[in-house]
């Protein structure tokens, strides 16, 4: 069986979890508040499991002792923190964030559970398109803060890029109105360095949702602490370093293309035809993100939401409410068709 | 006499066609090129003053036997109307019919103002159709021809306004507009393109979920650093379009053929050879 570990408050000896708010920890019985070099040293003191390392191999074991009531916890081979069933408490598997998935960094929460439920609350706002009843509360099957892992990577590019350009001219002459196309081919080169791209590294979280909650700040970067997972759930990779790293190459050579194409002015049109871009990986390195996973289920159907932990942007697709869809068209349609009438009413009147 | 009456004539078409103004509008009738006696003359001054209090229209009658070369008979007839002031209301509403005996012989029907409106080119047509039927009758009886055509004029004014200029107006300069249909099918077009681009947008906007395909946002700006740049010419080609023609004076409007005369005048009308 494994380590399961959680920090219990140096003073009153009650589960003490992470406050993003503060960004410190905050023990709920005795109001003591604590930050991490404080919590670093008392966990030296007390040399606790944290100092050991364990014998246990990397194993596929999924049952852990729950450390505040003994109850036997259950969880998926890729789950790193989760919470007992029965006491709600926080325990985070430490064998399985150790050796090659002991991440380098965290971003710690900085959005409470609170804060995702405001959000979701507000979700209806300038999308008119929403059904109004969605974004109730209510509907909130589960929701789960996951410090979720990324692979970051950073990149010198260099490389060619090819273009087809036309340029045109027009000229009238006579009663004939002509227009000439110049085609150019038309050759940039150079090189640039992207930091931090990163591609979510667990199977179980869709690549668009992660996508979509991008980016995160990387200046609240910090390196990582287990204490930093106390009061919510993680994961560790289950995607490795190599096999990520596609998506991430694509997306800079993509923006590679991009930039090289802004270079390519005084034309009408540019389509790039040949490129060449040479990545080289400079760094890559692993850490835990922190995103607020909410599952809605509305009319028997469930839609995933996330929302970035630390700047609180929520991302989903939203059912839309197609009577307000007929509604909505209905009335522009209308509006547009009173004015262009009265337009077009008035201006034929003062010929 | 009879001599130094052509002598006259001669005289006033050389001087130019601008000094007309001196003539009786009353006279509808002006027989230069000595086509009718007087007693026709004077019936057809009678049935052309019926013809304008009926249908509060102008109706001239011109021969002539030596024309200006400098201009066409479609200018003399326009010419002669508009410089002597011939026609009813603002717009000189009317309408002319000139016999030119010259060597090249021409009949020729101008109209002005509320004519043009109703006598379309299908109307024109019909009219020296008639008056051409009348010619192979019988080529000298020009007494005939007038008559015709202040018949074949009144049937047509008493018909009114025909469908093909429907939507023509005559605005207050006696130029012809043509006022178009209300654009039904183009604001209805129009709206739905709107509606539908507010929908997808709105559509959109509850669709948050994409797949990131750049890394902008991880670039470093300011390792940009282009070290190449070609611009190698390959191909060119052109492509011509024919722009219609709009600058012209004459043109259609609604179902008439008009042209502006040197007075500045929109008339309409046609003629034919005889």
């Amino acid at each position: 069986m494994g380590n399961t570990l959680d920090h219990k408050c140096p003073s009153c000896n009650a589960v003490l979890k992470f406050n993003p708010h503060g960004q410190n920890w905050v023990c709920e019985y005795c109001k003591n508040k604590y930050t991490i070099e404080q919590l670093e040293e008392y966990e030296k003191k007390s040399n606790k499991v944290l100092e050991k390392e364990p014998e246990v191999k990397k194993s596929d074991i999924d049952v852990y002792i729950c450390p505040n009531c003994g109850a036997q916890i259950i969880t998926d081979p890729s789950v790193s923190a989760t919470s007992c069933v029965y006491c709600k408490n926080t325990a985070i598997l430490k064998d399985k964030l150790q050796g090659e998935f002991n991440p380098n960094y965290v971003i710690p929460f900085k959005k409470t559970k609170e804060d995702a439920i405001d959000a979701f609350k507000k979700l209806g706002k300038g999308k008119p398109l929403m059904p109004r009843a969605f974004s109730k509360k209510e509907n909130i099957n589960e929701m789960s803060g996951i410090y979720i892992p990324f692979w970051l990577y950073d990149y010198n590019s260099d490389g060619v890029v090819e273009a087809h350009c036309n340029r045109i001219t027009s000229w009238s002459s006579g009663n004939y109105r002509y227009t000439k196309t110049d085609t150019f081919l038309v050759t940039r080169g150079g090189n640039m360095s992207f930091e931090k791209i990163p591609v979510d590294g667990s199977k179980r979280f869709q690549n668009d949702i992660m996508n979509s909650i991008e980016p995160f700040d990387y200046n609240d970067m910090k390196e990582f602490n287990y204490s930093y997972l106390s009061g919510f759930l993680s994961e560790k990779y289950d995607i490795t370093k190599e096999e990520a790293q596609e998506d991430a190459i694509n997306r800079a050579k993509e923006s590679f293309k991009e930039q090289m194409k802004k270079d390519i002015i005084g034309y009408n049109s540019t389509t790039i035809v040949k490129d060449n871009i040479n990545l080289v990986n400079t760094n890559s390195s692993y850490v835990l993100l922190p995103v607020w996973m909410l599952n809605i289920k509305y009319k028997d159907k469930i839609y995933t939401f996330a929302m970035n932990g630390q700047t609180g942007k929520l991302i989903g697709d939203i059912p839309i409410d197609n009577k307000k869809a007929i509604l909505i068209f209905i009335i522009t349609f209308a509006i547009c068709f009173l004015i262009a009438f009265v337009f077009m009413y008035i201006s034929r009147g003062q010929i | 006499m009879r001599r130094l009456k052509i002598l006259f004539i001669f005289a006033l078409l050389f001087i130019g066609i601008r000094s007309f103004n001196a003539l009786d509008t009353e006279q509808k009738v002006h027989d230069y090129a000595f086509l009718l006696t007087s007693e026709e003359e004077e019936k057809l001054n009678e049935l052309a003053h019926e013809f304008v209090d009926e249908y509060n229209m102008d109706i001239v009658m011109v021969t002539i036997k030596n024309r200006d070369l400098s201009l066409s008979t479609k200018e003399y007839a326009q010419d002669f109307y508009d410089y002597n002031k011939f026609g009813i209301g603002n717009t000189h509403d009317g309408l002319i019919l000139v016999i030119d005996m010259s060597s090249d012989r021409y009949f020729k029907i101008s109209t002005t103002g509320e004519a043009i409106r109703i006598y379309d080119d299908d109307r024109i047509d019909s009219i020296l159709d008639d008056i051409e039927d009348q010619i192979d009758k019988d080529y000298d009886a020009y007494y005939k021809f007038f008559e015709t055509f202040i018949n074949s004029s009144s049937k047509y004014a008493k018909m009114g306004v025909p469908s093909s200029n429907e939507n023509l107006y005559i605005d207050k300069y006696g130029d012809p507009h043509y006022r178009k249909q209300f654009p039904w099918v183009g604001i209805t077009i129009f709206s739905l393109i709107i509606s539908i681009i507010v929908i997808v947008v709105l559509y959109l906007k509850n669709k948050m979920v994409r797949k990131a395909t750049s890394a902008d946002v991880y670039l470093i700006k300011s390792t940009i650093n282009i070290t190449n740049r070609l611009d190698r010419f390959l191909t060119t080609h052109t492509t011509s379009v024919r722009i219609n023609d709009a600058s012209s004076s004459s043109g259609h409007v609604g179902g008439s053929s008009v042209s502006r005369g040197s007075s500045g005048i929109s008339h309409g009308g046609g003629g034919r050879r005889m």
